[in-house]
């Protein structure tokens, strides 16, 4: 059971993530000065959550994928680990980094900077895009490890 | 843009030497994180190397996460201001193409 949640635990942080990111990106656009604080939150709690999301998958993937591991790899998607879980672990480092930069570029000033606030915008897009990528390669990952322990049963 | 000597940096877009510093290093550290995953993988005694000091994936993280704070504070430091449309153009880029090295290495890898 403790392993389910940790792996449910990891998509919740990045989707959490994802809508402080689309806060971000929304409240930039307007560019108002009332909502810049509200802004710079998002943007924290954005950070914090793919951080906590990062962790959450580390432990997952350092201590509890090996099993999962083996049986995509012997199943009918091994790419799914091949290159979406490869690809997906390596990517996910950046979108770390870009979470971590969103609220030091939204400390800037947003509402009267136009350079300001699109580095904003284009950062809290690409957090966005970033964990989209992330979510739909879970998911592929998951339908790799059930086909693989379905032909497991079936052989 | 076109930048002019009588505007204040807002006016011209330029940004902080902070948000600049820290953009550029997210920059750097992307494509170091990119290469670095071509090259642990091509490379058995570097993979191994890092196996060494724990996880592969963990070790490439925190070395990701140290050249980051070291080139943000380093960059921010250095007082250079950049222009935002500029800055968001090289984050986005960085972005895109540390994505498609890492993407691209693996699909060939298939």
């Amino acid at each position: 059971m403790f392993n389910e949640v940790i792996l449910l635990m990891h998509p919740t942080f990045g989707v959490l993530g994802m809508l402080a990111a689309i806060w971000v990106f929304v409240e930039a656009l307007n560019g108002s000065a009332p909502g810049i604080e509200r802004m710079r939150t998002a943007a924290r709690a954005s950070a914090i959550l793919m951080w906590l999301s990062y962790i959450v998958a580390g432990y997952y993937y350092v201590l509890l994928y090996g099993p999962d591991k083996a049986v995509i790899k012997a199943g009918p998607w091994p790419f799914a680990h091949n290159l979406v879980t490869e690809t997906k672990e390596h990517v996910f480092l950046m979108l770390l980094l870009l979470a971590t930069y969103l609220p030091i570029a939204a400390a800037g000033d947003v509402a009267g900077n136009r350079g300001a606030r699109r580095v904003v915008l284009w950062s809290s897009a690409l957090v966005v895009l970033l964990v989209l990528f992330m979510e739909g390669s879970g998911a592929i990952m998951s339908l790799g490890a059930k086909l693989g322990y379905a032909s497991q049963v079936a052989g | 843009m076109a930048t002019n000597d009588t505007n204040t940096p807002a006016q011209n877009g330029l940004v902080s030497a902070k948000i600049s510093g820290w953009g550029m290093a997210y920059v750097y550290t992307v494509l170091f994180n990119a290469i670095l995953t071509v090259l642990k993988e091509i490379t058995p005694p570097l993979l191994a190397l890092m196996k060494s000091l724990g996880h592969h994936w963990v070790t490439q993280g925190a070395l990701d996460i140290i050249l980051f704070v070291v080139l943000g504070v380093v960059l921010t430091n250095s007082g250079r201001q950049l222009e935002g449309e500029k800055l968001a153009n090289w984050i986005a880029a960085a972005t895109v193409v540390g994505g498609l090295i890492i993407f691209g290495f693996y699909l060939i890898e298939l």
